[in-house]
């Protein structure tokens, strides 16, 4: 149960990054233009945070799925 | 309840931090982003529109200079500041140039007591030249000085991408010692024949991947904002691109062979020479030929312009605590691997 509420939000946290990054050329193109060059292209500067963030996250869930198989094979001892 | 070796993991995510922290907060120095118009006749006057960031041109003491080379420079008659970031300056720009050329392409060089000096390269597009002679161009430049503060270079196609350093530079770096730390668990295996080491070296090229597969997304990023390009078939992009699938065969081969002793032969056997590999493929290959990453073709990496004394007290910082980091995702990646294999060898 717990599982299932906390991919919800994993769901939500992972999508939404993508969905702004995506509407950005929109608000980019009215008006926004100067807004970007007086900020000199920090946005790829948190782009680039943003990655390495995800990246760690992916990595960090990856091993909870291995270790969490280890746990289900501790109490049953059935096959890996 | 204890964390094994807290200290190093604590100073490693701190570091991270102080790089985060330091990387965002310091500001770049003052530099030029347009001018207008980019192209002036010789002989007449030049009413430049200048446009700067992180300046001070209503600041004590602004100067602006005009320099097609080291002997011709001229300096603006007239200065009008129309706040800190926009500045008017004219230049009467003289009938004759050094030189043959009737186009010459000129730097525009500015200095305020704030901001020190900062230069636009080619500038403005200098046509016309009635007569060879630079009689007219024998302004003096102010010596070179710093400006007041503490900041980052700026530079022209980076702008505030230059934090970048810290961001993707160092990833790499640190790369280089995970997956060193990787081939020395290998031989190691190759010489006691004990799991352990192949578990560590089986954990730390699984972080080298990560850390790979993050360096090359902000990478990515970063090259389609400056270079105007996701890929652009620089040599350093290719050869991350051949490293990266070297270490995913790494995976595949210890997965492909069924006998547990053999597949952990072959691997770390592959293991020492896919290091062996990464050295030329990222370091070696890339400086010999033309590329857009400093360091290659005659294009200085760690001792340019680049990286100054002040991004280096950032960037050393970044990369010794992704290196930790990696080092401690790694310990709990073969501690897993040894539970397993524990969990194994009691189930059969």
């Amino acid at each position: 149960m717990i599982m299932k509420s906390l991919r919800k939000y994993v769901v939500t946290i992972c999508v939404l990054p993508l969905l702004l990054f995506w509407s950005q050329p929109a608000w980019a193109q009215s008006g926004g233009q100067d807004f970007f060059q007086a900020i000199g292209k920090m946005y790829v500067v948190i782009a680039v945070i943003a990655v390495l963030f995800i990246g760690l996250m992916g990595y960090l869930v990856s091993l909870d799925k291995r270790i969490s198989k280890l746990e289900n094979l501790k109490t049953d001892g059935e096959e890996l | 309840m204890k964390v094994r070796g807290l200290w190093w993991k604590i100073l490693g995510v701190l570091l991270i931090l102080y790089s985060l922290v330091a990387g965002l907060i310091i500001p770049l120095g003052s530099g030029v982003i347009a001018v207008d118009p980019m192209v002036a006749r010789a002989g007449t006057p030049l009413e430049l529109t200048i446009v700067g960031y992180n300046s001070h041109f209503d600041a004590e003491g602004q100067r602006a200079w005009l320099r097609l080379n080291a002997n011709a420079v001229i300096e603006a008659t007239q200065l009008q500041a129309g706040d800190r970031r926009h500045l008017t300056a004219t230049f009467q720009i003289p009938s004759s140039l050094p030189g043959r050329d009737t186009i010459n392409s000129a730097n525009l060089i500015l200095y305020n007591s704030v901001d020190g000096h900062s230069v636009l390269p080619s500038a403005i597009v200098i046509r016309g030249n009635s007569m060879e002679g630079s009689a007219a161009w024998n302004a003096d430049l102010l010596e070179a000085t710093g400006a007041t503060g503490f900041h980052f270079p700026f530079r022209n196609i980076l702008k505030e991408t230059i934090r970048n350093t810290y961001f993707h530079v160092q990833i790499w770096f640190a790369l280089l010692f995970i997956c060193l730390i990787s081939a020395i668990n290998s031989v190691r295996f190759l010489r006691s024949k004990r799991a352990l080491y192949d578990f560590k070296a089986e954990a730390f090229a699984a972080t080298g991947l990560v850390w790979a597969c993050m360096g090359m997304c902000t990478g990515i990023l970063w090259a389609g904002n400056t270079w105007g390009s996701y890929w652009s078939f620089d040599v350093k992009q290719n050869m991350t691109a051949i490293a990266i699938l070297m270490y995913l065969a790494y995976f595949i081969l210890r997965q492909s062979i069924a006998d547990k002793d053999v597949a952990r032969r072959f691997s770390a056997a592959y293991n020492i020479f896919a290091f062996l590999m990464l050295i030329p493929l990222l370091y070696i290959i890339p400086r010999m030929t033309d590329s857009l990453h400093p360091g290659s073709g005659g294009n200085p990496a760690m001792g340019s312009e680049d990286m100054d004394n002040r991004m280096r007290m950032v960037f050393y910082p970044a990369i010794i605590g992704w290196t930790l980091l990696g080092v401690w995702i790694s310990n709990v990646y073969w501690r897993q691997l040894r539970l397993k294999s524990h969990f194994e060898e009691e189930f059969e």
